[in-house]
């Protein structure tokens, strides 16, 4: 949706979304390696083709722009990156 | 000056709500029926709805209903489209006389069991909503009835080319408006259309 507020349980929101903000996990593995299927929601596709400015772009939008977080330094992207490259995560 | 303006404004704006009393349009090319020729009206249907009973147009003849033609794994217009019926669920899923038909495109996949999951991750009303499959080829038929164009296609996203359309359908059959499902402002104006739809109704009874 223009206003990235999903639609329901069918395509997840990314505004106020935990599981997204949360430092735990890695939205920039996300934006690069996609995220399979889950019951209705349809597969992200992977975004490899992205260079690591233009993911942490991506993911620094929607930190700051949509839900008025901190940013992450494009240095920590990067090894998160390189981590998520490791385990090939999704 | 400013003042003029407004005052000059607001006489117009209301002015312009008080004579909009023309009726709704039977929109599409007439039809022939038995030899005489008679406005647009959606042809004879019966699908499997997402609770897995029939739901035909003569059932639909009790109440008045929005249509559009969807597909689950549609990765492209459909969310959209059905964040806007979403839109006209919520407004009127309290009232009887006002239902919701989505025709899947892709019945092979659409099984009414997948249907009814969709609904429950849109928290829809089932009463209110019905998502139909039934025959593709006749479902792509049908569409177009309701001036939906429909095909299949490769180089589509998910396989499938079709429009957006949210259309309304009166008690007889006959389309009376519909909008752009992709566009917020056209389903603004559509759930206007329906609120003038149901006056009408209200009017003959």
């Amino acid at each position: 949706m223009d206003d990235a507020s999903g639609l329901k349980n069918v395509i997840p929101s990314l505004l106020d979304n935990a599981k997204i903000l949360d430092d735990t996990y890695s939205l920039a593995c996300t934006v690069k390696n996609g995220h399979p299927p889950s019951n209705l929601q349809l597969e992200m596709p992977a975004f490899d083709h992205l260079t690591e400015i233009e993911i942490s772009n991506i993911v620094n939008f929607i930190r700051t722009d949509l839900n008025g977080k901190k940013p992450i330094s494009i240095l920590d992207i990067k090894s998160q990156l390189n981590l998520c490259k490791q385990r090939n995560e999704r | 000056m400013s003042k003029v303006i407004f005052v000059l404004f607001s006489f117009c704006l209301v002015y312009s709500c008080g004579t909009d009393n023309t009726p709704l349009p039977v929109l599409g090319k007439p039809k022939i029926k038995d030899g005489q020729e008679v406005p647009h009206y959606i042809p004879d249907f019966s699908y499997l709805s997402q609770d897995s009973v029939f739901i035909s147009n003569d059932f639909l003849k009790k109440h008045i209903y929005l249509a559009d033609c969807f597909f689950t794994h549609c990765p492209s217009i459909c969310p959209k489209v059905t964040k806007q019926m979403l839109r006209i669920h919520d407004a009127y899923k309290d009232n009887d006389q006002v239902k919701l038909v989505s025709f899947t495109l892709d019945p092979k996949r659409d099984t009414p069991e997948r249907l009814k999951m969709y609904g429950d991750n849109l928290d829809v009303d089932h009463d209110a909503w019905y998502f139909l499959s039934g025959d593709k080829e006749e479902t792509y038929d049908l569409c177009f009835e309701f001036f939906i164009t429909a095909m299949d296609d490769e180089l589509a996203p998910g396989g499938i080319n079709h429009s957006g359309q949210i259309v309304l359908v009166d008690q007889e059959g006959h389309i009376r408006s519909f909008a752009d499902g992709t566009d917020p402002k056209e389903v603004t104006r559509l759930l206007k259309d329906i609120k003038k739809l149901l006056i009408e109704i209200e009017a003959k009874n």
